[in-house]
């Protein structure tokens, strides 16, 4: 019960051309809640490919995978789509925000996205997460108009402001300066310590997997150690 | 997994979603400003070629009611199928009367002109050929119908009671110049020969070979006197306006109630080649449509497309964190519909500029086959067509947005992040 996810045998192949490719061979593994667990591995060990299942937006092509403890393996791509709108918050290396919108629009989204609050509820919430995240004067920006730092800083708003049960990040500092990723190194841990969501990270960087509680090694789509 | 959606929070999500689609449309004006572009060149080409079409219509209409038929003609029951077996049948007799009564109760005549007609032979220069008489009243007619132009001399209405206008090529036949005398013979109602000296006073030209060649006129009343009949078989009558529908109705009743043995001919029923023209005219103009739409509906889905593969990333966003497929669709398609709508009404108003502005003033073209006078072409907003041309444009336009909706829709989620660079 106070394990989020429990992947069981779960390997994901590709197909490139008519060779496949074993991103995830055959891999096991809990998450529990609350914890704070960083990936590693070298590149092409199948990291990426682990957090898309994980995220619930790439099934495996076999084992299962219980989310919450329900078996989500064969689950319909609505259903797939309501449990990340609810439960799942993303921060991607490349940022990710959406063009048209300013900051504090980006993660409105996640709210209205949600259909569960008044429009006063929506600014509300997503002004604190915009204020958590220390970017208040930036909040009518458009992404374009922002650094590299303040985007990410954006994303990870909008990843919070819906509570979800689980961050996932791939990468987040891995685009960003040294000093910039340490601001958002903060900005992680205050989740994890505050909010204690569950926080799931994929990185190269040795400070986040210094911060994490459990460190999580994969090799050629395998648990290598932990 | 159990929502309480309230429909509130619902309308704002949609809200939201739009107001990203009106957005994303100014994001990316000069994309939008060619797919504006080439929905509206379409409209516009549409609504100028619907005037056109329009006015053709309208002119040639008119130019076949003041050729040859007037907009009504009477006569009695049976005329047209048995005529040339009894040639002198179906005489009606009171003109005058029939015209006030016309005029008292249905409405203001331009011309109401009794025509005869007759088989007889043109004597001159000891040269005869037979031909198709018609007595007519000549400056009614005149008023009125534009088919017969003069060539040669004058009109039949300038000239005294025995005067006769002849076909030109008739005339080339007979060999006759403007001054010449000429008898012609007949038979009469009774049965008898009868034959009358006439003074060729002019020739005249239709462009109808048929008449131009073997057709002459003289004055009602001398037909008369000369066949020995009252009246004539053909009332040919037109009304102030050309809009002689509206007096259909009232007219047939008149006559019918005036005498049962008369029946009414609409313009269009005698002149048969006008339905066949227009019918072909509509073809073409049902084709062009569609060149038109096709042309521009592949131009904006492949503007419209392009435009959204440089937005799969953000496509691939949506979806990760939770936006379900439908709502993707429905934001592009938003997106196409208000694009369309808006560049359908920059078209409809860019033709009227065109209608209002370049072609003001019409065109005028040179007299079509069988036509005699130049055919002038006005261009008028074809208010009545417009609602129609905008639903369908806009249908056609927002609907090419449909499949790269949906295309869209179903992107594989991982693949569009990876367009995040
Ligand atoms: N869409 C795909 N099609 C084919 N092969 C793929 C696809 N995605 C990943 N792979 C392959 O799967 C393997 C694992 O890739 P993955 O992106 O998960 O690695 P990673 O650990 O995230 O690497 P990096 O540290 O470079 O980000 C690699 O060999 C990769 O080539
Ligand atoms: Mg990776």
């Amino acid at each position: 019960m106070s394990e989020i996810y429990q992947l069981a045998n779960v390997s994901k192949t590709y197909m490139v051309g008519k060779v496949p490719v074993d991103a995830l061979n055959g891999l096991t593994l809990s998450i529990r809640k609350g914890e704070f667990a960083a990936l590693q591995g070298p590149s092409g060990s199948g990291k990426s490919t682990l957090l898309n299942v994980v995220g619930l937006i790439e099934k495996p092509t076999g084992g299962t995978i219980r989310f919450r403890d329900q078996d989500v393996t064969n689950a319909s791509e609505g259903l797939l789509t309501d449990l990340r709108q609810e439960c799942i918050g993303f921060i991607f290396q490349s940022f990710n925000l959406i063009p048209v919108l300013s900051a504090l629009e980006n993660v409105e989204y996640a709210l209205y996205l949600e259909q569960k609050f008044s429009r006063q509820e929506v600014h509300a919430r997503a002004m604190k997460a915009i204020q958590s995240v220390g970017l208040e004067r930036f909040a009518m920006h458009r992404p374009a108009e922002l650094s590299g730092g303040q985007r990410q800083r954006v994303a990870i708003a909008r990843a919070l402001v819906k509570e979800p049960q689980i961050i996932i990040a791939d990468e987040p500092t891995a685009n960003l300066d040294s000093k910039t990723a340490a601001q958002i190194l903060d900005l992680m841990k205050r989740l994890k310590d505050e909010l204690h969501t569950t926080i799931f990270v994929a990185t190269h960087d040795k400070a986040i997997a210094d911060m994490a509680e459990r460190i999580i090694k994969i090799k050629d789509g395998k648990i290598d150690e932990e | 997994m159990n929502k309480s959606y309230t429909v509130n929070a619902r309308i704002l999500w949609w809200r939201f979603l739009l107001m990203a689609s009106g957005r994303n449309l100014k994001r990316s004006l000069r994309r939008t400003a060619i797919s504006l572009l080439a929905i509206s060149s379409a409209v516009a080409a549409m609504v100028v070629f619907q005037s056109f079409v329009n006015g053709v219509k309208s002119t040639f209409r008119h130019n076949v009611i003041t050729s040859n038929y007037g907009h009504y003609q009477i006569t009695r029951h049976g005329f047209r199928k048995n005529e040339s077996d009894e040639p002198f049948a179906y005489q009606i007799t009171d003109a005058a009367k029939l015209r006030e009564r016309i005029e008292k109760e249905v409405g203001p005549l331009s011309f109401f002109a009794q025509r005869q007609i007759f088989y007889g032979l043109l004597n001159s220069n000891d040269r005869s050929v037979g031909g198709v008489g018609f007595g007519i009243e000549a400056d009614e007619e005149r008023r009125f119908l534009t088919l017969v132009q003069v060539e040669e001399g004058k009109h039949l209405a300038e000239g005294g009671d025995l005067s006769v206008f002849v076909g030109y090529k008739l005339a080339e036949r007979l060999r006759l110049k403007p001054g010449d005398n000429v008898t012609a013979l007949v038979t009469t109602k009774t049965g008898s020969m009868n034959a009358l000296d006439l003074e060729m006073v002019g020739t005249f030209k239709t462009g109808i070979t048929q008449l131009d060649e073997g057709s002459y006129f003289i004055h009602h009343r001398m037909a008369e006197q000369l066949l020995k009949v009252e009246g004539a078989p053909i009332f040919m009558l037109g009304f102030n306006d050309d809009d002689e529908l509206k007096y259909q109705k009232k007219l047939n009743k008149v006559v019918a109630d005036h005498d049962s043995t008369l029946e009414v001919a609409h313009w269009r029923q005698l002149a048969e080649f006008f339905d066949n023209t227009m019918g072909w005219v509509e073809n073409q103009v049902f084709v062009f449509r569609i060149i038109i739409l096709i042309i521009a509906t592949i131009s904006i889905v492949t503007v419209f497309m392009m435009g959204l593969m440089e937005r799969m990333g953000e496509f691939g966003t949506m979806r990760a964190i939770g936006t379900h497929r439908q709502s993707i669709a429905i934001m592009i398609f938003f997106e196409s519909i208000l694009q369309s709508t808006l560049g359908s009404l920059i078209g409809i108003g860019t033709g009227m500029l065109i209608i209002k502005g370049l072609l003001a003033k019409g065109i005028t073209m040179p007299p079509p086959p069988l036509m005699s006078v130049p055919f002038h072409v006005t261009f008028l907003i074809p208010w009545a067509n417009i609602p129609v041309t905008l639903a369908l444009c806009v249908l056609v336009a927002g609907g090419a947005g449909v499949l790269p909706a949906w295309r869209m829709a179903r992107i594989r989620i991982v693949e569009a992040l990876g367009r995040n660079v």
